[in-house]
This record gives C-alpha cells, sequence and structure tokens, in this order.
C-alpha cells in the first residue's frame, strides 16, 4: 500500500459548507480554479448567500438553461440585487419577447454594420490620439471605457452634451445595484428617457436607435413609453461595460503574448475569430440567471419552482469538456461555440456592434502601438461579478 | 453520386452569426441577422460540404442540419 499518496477527487459532501458567492473577492479576482473543481465536482450547487439561489457552470447545463425557456424563465428578472424595472426584451419569456427583440434586431443586424465601420474606426483614432505621444498610460480611462461608450451613446442617438451624465446613471445603476445610488442614479436616468422621448415625440424620427425603439410597433399598435423606456436602459446598461471589459481583456491578452500581437499584424484576417475568442476568453458578462418555472432536474439535481438558478457563461466559457486548452487564447479557434453572448432567445443583441468595436478597437489600438506591456500586473484590478471585468490596466509602450 | 442538401433551422438559428462569418461563401444574415443558406445542395465530397460540416459543429444553436441523398 502506498502511503502518503493524495486524494485529488474530492467528493460532494466536501462542498457542504461551501456557499458560492459570485461577488467575493475571490471570484471577482481569480475564479477559475473554483469554477473547474465544481464543475469537475458539483456541477449544480445551491448556495446560501444572497437571498439562495442554484449554481451550474458545466457548457451542457449552461446552455440547457438558455434554450429552454419554458422551463428557466427570464420573466422575474435576470440578475440578483437589482429592484425595480424589469428590462425588455432580456427580462421576458417569448412569445412577447420575440415581438419587441424583433425591433431590436433590424438596426442591430450584421448587414447595418459597414455603415457604422467608418465612423466608429474615426472614434478610435480619436480616443487614441490622446495618449498615442504618451510613454505610459492608464487602458480603460484612455481608451477600453470611453471609445465603446461614445460609440453606444451615439448610435442610440444620445446628444454629446448629455453622454457623461448618462454615463454616471448607467454605471452607478449596475455596479452598485440595490444601494441607495443606484436606486436614486435609476429614478434619475428613468426621469431623463421620459423628458426626452416625450420631446422626440414632437419632431421627425432621426436615424438612431431611439428612434427605432420609439416608432418600434408590436401587434400592430405603437410600444407603450414605459416599455420604450425599458428598452432604452437594457441597451444602455448591456452595451457599455461589457465591451469595455472584453477590449481591456483582449489588450492584456496581447500585451503579455507578442507571438499573437505578430500573428494578428501578418494576419489580419484573423481577428474575426480572435474577436469571438475575446469574448469567450473574457466573458464580460459572466454570470446571468433564470427563475425555475416547474419542478425540473438539472444534471440529476432536483430543483423547485421558483427557486433562482444563476449560471455560469464565464465558467462554462472554461469548460475543457467543451474547448481545448479553455484557459488559452487560440487566435483562429473554431469551432469556438462560446456562450460569451449567451445562447437561446436571449442571445445578445448587441453582439454584432460589440464585434465590431472590438475588432476596429484592436486594429486601431495595434496600429497606434505595435509594442507594449503591462506596466505591473500586480496593478490589474478587477470588478464584479455578475458582470466582471478589468477596471485598472498600467500600459506601458515599450518600442513604436 | 450523393447530394448534399444544407439548411439552417430557423427555429433554433438565433443570429450568433458564426456561420456567416467563416463561410460567407455559403451563409448569410437575413434582415434581422439570422442565418440562411446561399447554396441549397451540392455534391458529397466537394469543399462546400466539408465547410458546411464545420459550419454545423460551430454553431452553438445545434441549427444547422445537412441531409445526405442518393441520386
Amino acid at each position: 500500500v502506498r502511503t502518503g499518496q493524495r486524494q485529488l477527487q474530492r467528493s460532494p459532501e466536501d462542498w457542504a459548507d461551501f456557499d458560492y458567492d459570485f461577488k467575493s473577492s475571490k471570484i471577482v479576482n481569480s475564479p477559475h480554479d473554483v469554477w473547474r473543481r465544481l464543475q469537475d465536482e458539483m456541477p449544480v450547487i445551491y448556495s446560501r448567500a444572497h437571498d439562495g439561489y442554484w449554481f451550474a457552470c458545466r457548457y451542457s447545463e449552461v446552455i440547457e438553461i438558455l434554450t429552454d425557456w419554458q422551463t428557466f424563465s427570464s420573466a422575474q428578472g435576470v440578475v440578483s440585487l437589482r429592484g425595480g424595472t424589469l428590462l425588455i426584451p432580456q427580462e421576458m419569456d417569448p412569445p412577447d419577447h420575440r415581438k419587441y427583440r424583433s425591433v431590436l434586431n433590424v438596426p442591430l443586424s450584421p448587414k447595418q454594420m459597414p455603415a457604422h465601420e467608418g465612423w466608429i474606426r474615426a472614434e478610435a483614432r480619436k480616443q487614441l490620439a490622446t495618449v498615442v505621444r504618451s510613454e505610459r498610460f492608464e487602458l480603460l480611462s484612455a481608451f477600453a471605457v470611453p471609445f465603446p461608450k461614445i460609440v453606444a451613446l451615439r448610435l442610440m442617438g444620445f446628444p454629446e452634451q448629455d453622454l457623461a451624465e448618462l454615463d454616471g446613471w448607467v454605471t452607478n445603476s449596475i455596479m452598485e445595484r440595490g444601494s441607495e445610488a443606484a436606486t436614486l442614479a435609476g429614478a434619475a436616468l428613468y426621469g431623463y428617457l421620459t423628458t426626452m422621448l416625450q420631446e422626440r415625440a414632437e419632431h421627425l424620427p432621426k436615424d438612431d436607435l431611439i428612434s427605432v425603439v420609439q416608432n418600434g410597433q408590436v401587434d400592430g399598435a405603437p410600444i407603450p413609453v414605459e416599455d420604450q423606456i425599458s428598452m432604452l436602459m437594457l441597451l444602455l446598461f448591456g452595451g457599455l461595460h461589457t465591451t469595455t471589459s472584453a477590449l481591456a481583456g483582449a489588450i492584456v491578452w496581447l500585451a503579455d503574448h507578442p507571438e499573437d500581437r505578430a500573428r494578428l499584424k501578418a494576419q489580419p484576417g484573423l481577428m474575426t475569430t480572435a474577436v469571438d475568442e475575446f469574448v469567450r476568453f473574457t466573458s464580460p458578462a459572466d454570470t446571468l440567471s433564470r427563475v425555475v418555472t416547474t419542478d425540473t432536474e438539472l444534471a440529476g439535481c432536483p430543483i423547485k419552482k421558483g427557486d433562482r438558478v444563476m449560471f455560469g457563461l464565464g465558467a462554462a466559457n472554461r469548460d475543457p469538456r467543451e474547448f481545448d486548452h479553455p484557459e488559452s487564447v487560440d487566435l483562429a479557434r473554431y469551432p469556438n461555440r462560446h456562450l460569451g453572448f449567451g445562447s437561446g432567445p436571449h442571445r445578445c443583441v448587441g453582439a454584432h456592434l460589440a464585434k465590431l468595436q472590438l475588432r476596429v478597437g484592436l486594429e486601431e489600438f495595434l496600429s497606434a502601438f505595435p509594442n507594449f506591456e503591462v506596466e505591473d500586473h500586480s496593478a490589474l484590478r478587477w470588478e464584479g461579478g455578475e458582470p466582471r471585468g478589468l477596471i485598472n490596466v498600467p500600459i506601458r509602450v515599450t518600442e513604436r | 453520386m450523393s447530394t448534399v442538401k444544407l439548411s439552417v433551422d430557423p427555429l433554433k438559428c438565433q443570429g450568433h452569426g458564426r456561420c456567416y462569418e467563416a463561410f460567407p461563401e455559403i451563409f448569410e444574415p437575413d434582415e434581422q441577422g439570422f442565418a440562411q443558406v446561399k447554396i441549397d445542395i451540392c455534391e458529397e465530397g466537394t469543399s462546400p460540404a466539408a465547410d458546411f460540416r464545420a459550419a454545423a459543429a460551430g454553431c452553438p444553436e445545434r441549427a444547422i442540419s445537412e441531409e445526405v441523398r442518393c441520386d
């Protein structure tokens, strides 16, 4: 008998006292070892944190939850800790979901994207011009935050002079959800949108997303104003911080991997698969949830009607059962059935815009800075846990 | 000679676009971004047949299917 042999495989009992908390500093900063162990040992686990929820982290169960919308409903909210307005169409089930979603699908479809590439590229250059001669800069404040924000707000049709105020409300509403600051910011945003829609209703429609929402029809009737506001809030919440996180995460990877910078330079056509791969790798929409409409089973685990099920898109996107070498970025990865934009009827409506912004943003960044590094990895900071991403990245330009 | 009939299931497709980005000669987006085939039939052993199978393997919704017919 060999002694001293370590038993690596743990049993479900070992997890009995473990309450998975997606907002804990461990999961926000360094979740991957926990996710991998849960995938192997407890793919569906109950947590008493935040009023209690199930957490599913394997690709197979996550895609099952996303696809089976009858059992796993979005209509009672898909993020925890948020009171108030449900966002349309994200927090709605088919068939109503599809009616609202169709209004947004057309202006955000891939066919519309080529028309936006030119001005989006000009915006990327304008942002980068502020730091192009710098030897060091902080990536988020210099580029990864303002670039996607200005693109999204301008595409939606908000006036330039309102962008800073809007951004403040959105940041406070989603990052401090449930707090008094979030409630106040949410109320201020709601009031602003109400006034803006009233004012715009008196004028001719413009060529922007606000007008698409304002003039959209559901069941042959105009969309009620409160639903229009809900749709605009969803576009604001969904499109700003997520693109920032993917862009920042991609640039950190490229800082650490000069060989991948060289590959992208030599083969610019790789950018199409690279962008999806960076979305998989960074998974900015890290965790979402559903509420179960009927007693069911998930990976053999009985779940009761009314229970909340959280699931890890970020965890599923690192599941070795689906992805070879999931911890590495493979710029040419294909097939890449990642769930970074979700799956099923609620697949991210802004995915094609996000991918355009990521491609253009990375192309312009690499063109402005062929060689760069993270100046100090110990300064990297993360924020989480439902949307999860880097919030501080010091970059040093190494040579021109 | 066998032929392969290619199709995208419109009830399953959610418009990820991974097929039409990777294989634009076979797939294209409709007005809402859902995928549709540009070629609906090809001969077994040709590159469209191989690309179609690669696209099927890359579809998160498993919306791409083929039917092989022997004529």
